[in-house]
């Protein structure tokens, strides 16, 4: 299946400014499958979305369409075919 | 052509300010490493050429560590994550606070420290990272607790003679030390108080020593700026004594050793414990040319008045040059320098994010 993955400003020096990523993933992948695909290729992106336990940063969101995976099953949520994936920064800061 | 360079780590990047003139006008260039708390830099002049190494943490997309042979001009991240918890720590890098290039014969030896409170060392110029497993597993670690910026280890001294020694400081924790080359740890804080501790004023361990120092050329002598207290051992730690005497205040965070001088050290006080603004609110060095017997104001040319701004544990440092650099840059982000060893000082940056560290050294 193809999952499209929208990426912020602050991580495109990841991805030669690429805005998105198109990622092809088994049936039935669930988020942690769709990052460590992307982290095959772009360790350093993927770090910034999870720490080196696999557990997705405090200020960190990912999104499937408008479901924030957080309230679902988190990393384990199921990315269905043709979904648009958003990593997102949580607003804060100063 | 040979410059002096001043890595300035702050709380939204790293500036660079370079000097060629001997170190009487600086150019500062940055931010590299934008938007990035750098609580952690060094500059590495043994190899073929210099490296910078950089501790960088993005309160949304965590910490990292890169390095540059360029001067700054570009940062390279190493794949994988130079330093990554093991899996089995169930731990994971919340922050670099401490890099330090180790001996001149060792030029791919390079130490950090971390929170959570870890000790990490590199055999390839910084590359990757090994956890020193002996500290990691001390039986006190489940009684450090963190201090305000976090459980950090944040001060690392390789014995300059004696690879197999080493002390390093935690907060909390105190100093621990070895002599086996990391496989086991003993506390070494005889002497410092805990005043702000419960039960004991003189634990073994659970100090909040806020920064260690020592000079190579006299290593079983250190010095120590404890959360309260400032401190000197003569017995490579097995005891400490105040030297706080003649200081207008025993709280801070710097201890920094004269480079070419055993026994002159440099603090900054601040009144303890609930203000943390300099004495007078008068921006204020304090020096002692007999490993802290006596102290002397050395603070020509700093702000007389009106100043309350800290400087952080790392915000102090000194040059290699001949006649020695001291350097400091406040949370109020400005940057002061002295080109002759604290006795006239200049502003060479201001108006920076808040300054979290800083370092010195001539490059070419």
């Amino acid at each position: 299946m193809a999952v499209l993955v929208r990426i912020p400003g602050a991580l495109r020096q990841f991805t030669d400014n690429a805005r998105s990523l198109e990622v092809e993933l088994p049936d039935g992948s669930d988020v942690a499958a769709l990052l460590a695909r992307i982290g095959a290729d772009n360790p350093a992106l993927v770090r910034r979305i999870c720490d080196e336990r696999g557990a997705l940063r405090q200020h960190v969101n990912v999104f499937i369409g408008t479901t924030n995976v957080r309230d679902g099953d988190g990393l384990a949520t199921a990315v269905p075919d043709g979904a648009e994936v958003y990593l997102l920064p949580a607003v804060s800061g100063g | 052509m040979t410059q002096t360079m001043v890595l300035i780590g702050t709380r939204k990047g790293l500036w660079t300010a370079t000097s060629d003139d001997d170190r009487q006008s600086w150019k500062l260039r940055g931010p590299d490493l934008a938007l990035n708390e750098v609580a952690a830099c060094a500059i590495d002049t043994r190899g073929d050429r210099p490296r910078l190494f950089a501790g960088a943490s993005s309160s949304h997309w965590g910490p990292a560590m890169s390095y540059s042979d360029d001067l700054g001009a570009s940062w390279t991240e190493p794949d994988p994550a130079p330093i990554s918890f093991p899996k089995e720590t169930d731990a994971a890098l919340a922050r670099v606070w401490q890099i330090t290039p180790g001996p001149a014969d060792q030029p791919d030896l390079v130490w950090a420290g971390t929170e959570p409170s870890a000790l990490w060392r590199s055999e390839d110029r910084g590359v990757s990272f090994t956890l020193n497993q002996g500290l990691w597993d001390h039986p006190h670690r489940k009684e450090w607790q963190p201090g305000g910026g976090g459980q950090a280890l944040h001060t690392i001294l390789p014995h300059p003679a004696d690879s197999r020694q080493m002390h390093v400081a935690m907060s909390t924790g105190g100093v621990y030390r070895t002599a086996d080359d990391g496989a086991s740890w003993n506390p070494a804080n005889k002497g410092i108080q805990g005043s702000f501790l419960p039960a004991d004023e003189f634990p073994e361990y659970g100090q909040c020593v806020h920064k260690v120092a020592r000079h190579p050329e006299r290593p079983e002598q250190l010095f120590a700026q404890n959360h309260g207290g400032v401190y000197r051992s003569d017995d490579e730690g097995n005891s400490w004594t105040s030297i706080a005497e003649g200081l207008p205040a025993d709280f801070g965070f710097n201890m920094v050793v004269h480079p070419h001088a055993p026994g002159t050290v440099y603090v900054i006080p601040l009144v303890a414990d609930v203000e943390r603004i300099p004495p007078d609110a008068q921006c204020r060095v304090y020096r002692s040319v007999d490993a802290g017997d006596t102290w002397e104001d050395v603070s020509k040319g700093l702000p007389g008045d009106r100043f309350y701004a800290t400087v952080m544990r790392d915000g102090m440092c000194v040059d290699d040059s001949a006649t020695t650099g001291i350097y400091f840059g406040t949370r109020s982000g400005s940057v002061f320098a002295s080109a002759d060893e604290g006795e006239n000082w200049s502003e060479i940056a201001s108006h920076l994010p808040d300054v979290l560290c800083v370092r010195a050294g001539s490059v070419s």
